[in-house]
């Protein structure tokens, strides 16, 4: 992919932050699940788009964007929100390089998985070993709400590449 | 571009791996009361012991009113209590997280910490 000015990156990936977000807050006003933790994971689509069709530096700025509007939700936010997108992220990334085998439905669950997964590990040293518990729910959560995200993408791609300002 | 549209096997092979692993991890875990842990107040101050491990406590409270705590099997319970009304007593074993009982003429109150804190800070 021939390198874009570095404005239109810039605009590119506030665009995308926001509409990460944005996305989280929305998902934030639906009916909160049964199971404490365990989110839809909208903004997943923004990051899994990122890595895909932009770059693994792309996903990682969005990531860092959202950890920084978390602060507003407090330190312990921030640290969770982080360390649940670059686990996230850098499991996604792998699964994109290595394999042709899976579709966005199993990138998404590989991303959702490491985004529960981050979040617990950082829960772990924050709060609580006996959330020790508490990872299978997660896991489960996340096959459900991967494949959810990795659908969502599924149909949004095909209009997303018809933007030329992305593309 | 490269075109993941669609269900591939290896995405099954994915959600089915997670779920086992959920299951193997659930099964592994489960009656392992895993780190949780009770925290005991009395006009001695407040103590925090290990519901993993079976011991039993003894407490002289106040006006000399002496409880008895057992934990066994993951859970707490005032197994004795010199007080006149056995409320303590009568309220049974405690196990999960947020449940409390209380001595009052002890003036000595127990309460399960642990994974009620999940909620406020998951959300």
């Amino acid at each position: 992919m021939p390198r874009k000015p570095l404005y239109r990156q810039v605009a590119v990936l506030g665009l995308l932050s926001a509409l990460a977000i944005a996305l989280s807050v929305l998902e934030a006003q639906l009916p909160a699940p049964p199971l404490p933790g365990a989110k839809l994971g909208l903004a997943n689509i923004v990051t899994m788009y990122a890595l895909s069709s932009l770059s693994l530096p792309a996903a990682l700025c969005v990531c860092a964007v959202r950890a920084a509007f978390a602060l507003l939700r407090g330190f312990t936010a921030c640290l969770m929100s982080a360390a649940g997108g670059l686990l996230s992220i850098l499991m996604m990334a792998a699964a994109l390089r290595l394999t042709r085998r899976l579709s966005y439905i199993g990138v998404g669950i590989l991303g959702a998985v490491g985004h529960n997964v981050g979040q617990w590990l950082m829960a772990l040293v924050l709060v609580d070993a006996s959330l020790f518990r508490y990872l299978p729910v997660l896991l489960a959560a996340a096959v459900v709400t991967g494949t959810l995200t990795g659908l969502a993408l599924n149909l949004l791609l095909p209009s997303l590449r018809k933007i030329p300002f992305l593309s | 571009m490269r075109n993941r549209a669609g269900l591939r096997p290896g995405d099954c092979v994915v959600g089915g791996a997670v779920v086992l692993l959920a299951v193997l991890l659930w099964l592994f875990s489960r009656g392992q009361p895993v780190g949780r842990q009770v925290e005991v107040v009395s006009p001695a101050g407040r103590t925090v012991y290990s519901l993993a491990q079976d011991r039993t406590v003894e407490i002289d409270g106040k006006d000399g009113v002496r409880v008895v705590l057992t934990i066994a099997d993951g859970a707490v319970r005032f197994t004795e209590s010199a007080c006149p009304d056995q409320i303590c007593v009568h309220s049974g074993a405690l196990s999960r997280a947020g449940q409390s009982a209380a001595c009052v003429p002890a003036g000595v109150a127990v309460r399960i910490l642990g994974e009620g804190q999940v909620d406020a800070v998951a959300s």
